[in-house]
């Protein structure tokens, strides 16, 4: 289906993508816990976690964690009143907000400052 | 006068005839204050007659020219020539079955409509001239009633794409429309007909319906309000269960 993406559809289709992979994520997450059993399996873990790869994919992970959380507020404060023409401000504001954590959150984890 | 040349791209089939849609081209001349529909109308007259689509009041009150123009549902006689590129693509109406050309089979549209009763409902004895209402009361429901059931939002909506068995835009509209009216008696029954699966729970809130209403209603806001008034009626429904 051929559609002109419109703010509203572009919020819901990051949405839908970002709710994926965080679920996919999860059983990812339960596998690496899964290999902590003894002091050696700790330190494997923890060295496949200092490579600069993993790092790109935590960063990854903030992105997708802020995308979906500020936009499920977005959604929740629309259906519980808050008036339809602000949707496309709510996105844009969630957007700016989102990127400002990412920054905030990423130089850490991609080990600079 | 500010004539100008636009080519029309509009998607052809004929059941009869073709196995798939196919794209014909038609390059039509219009002065800068006339609508796309006058344009199907110079083709239809006098180069194709067999080009097929709806028409009826070509004044934005029917809703019968309701087709997807360059990828976004609207109405053909409310679009003005002059907003649109050189190049017009005309598709009809998304998720609904093509019957020819730009015409679609309403049906499945119209049977979700039926499904909200879209009636008053109300078993109070009648007064004895009409049941009377206060400005401020028909203020409330004053978008909902403008709605001219075009079939531009459902047919937009993504959940619709996916499940033709959801109820989709339009019927809340139409559900919002009578429980917004003071007098209708019939709300519970109403919303218990769109709190389901394939009701309010299946919206997303993608404004797709919002973006497209000719009449520039705010669906997705009544969609909401027929959420919260369901989880509300849900709620104390529990709470009675629970002292009972």
């Amino acid at each position: 289906m051929r559609y002109k993406p419109q703010t509203g559809s572009l919020a819901w289709a990051i949405h839908r993508v970002s709710g994926l992979l965080l679920t996919l994520y999860i059983f990812l997450h339960l596998y690496v816990l899964s290999q902590l059993k003894d002091p050696v399996g700790y330190a494997s873990v923890l060295k496949t976690l200092q490579l600069p790869l993993v790092r790109l994919g935590e960063a990854g992970l903030l992105a997708v964690v802020i995308g979906h959380a500020l936009n499920g507020f977005r959604v929740t404060l629309l259906e519980w009143g808050v008036q339809t023409v602000l949707q496309k401000r709510l996105f844009w504001g969630a957007f700016a907000v989102g990127f400002l954590l990412f920054i905030i959150g990423a130089v850490p984890i991609l080990g600079g400052g | 006068m500010n004539r100008k040349n636009y080519t029309f791209r509009i998607q052809r089939f004929d059941p009869e005839k073709d196995a798939a849609p196919r794209w014909d081209e038609f390059a039509v001349a219009l002065e800068s204050h006339e609508r796309l529909l006058d344009g199907l109308g110079k083709i239809k007259d006098f180069m194709d007659g067999s080009l097929t689509y709806r028409r009826s009041c070509a004044h934005g009150i029917c809703g019968s020219c309701a087709m997807k123009i360059n990828g976004k549902n609207r109405l053909a006689c409310q679009t003005l020539a002059r907003d649109m590129p050189e190049t017009v693509v005309f598709e009809p109406l998304p998720a609904f079955p093509v019957i020819k050309d730009l015409v679609t089979d309403m049906d499945p549209f119209l049977e979700k409509n039926a499904e909200v009763l879209p009636y008053l409902m109300n078993d109070e004895p009648p007064p004895e001239r009409e049941r009377l209402q206060s400005p401020d009361d028909q203020h409330k429901m004053l978008q909902a009633i403008t709605c001219i059931m075009c079939g531009c939002c459902t047919s937009s909506c993504p959940s619709y794409w996916a499940d033709k068995e959801y109820l989709g835009p339009a019927a809340f509209v139409k559900a919002a429309r009578f429980v917004l009216d003071t007098r209708d008696r019939a709300e519970d029954e109403r919303l218990s007909r769109v709190a389901h699966g394939q009701g309010l729970w299946r919206c997303h809130s993608i404004y797709n319906c919002v973006e497209v209403c000719p009449k520039e209603i705010d669906i997705t806001g009544h969609i909401a309000l027929l959420k919260r008034l369901s989880v509300k009626k849900e709620w104390a429904g529990r709470r009675f269960r629970k002292k009972g």
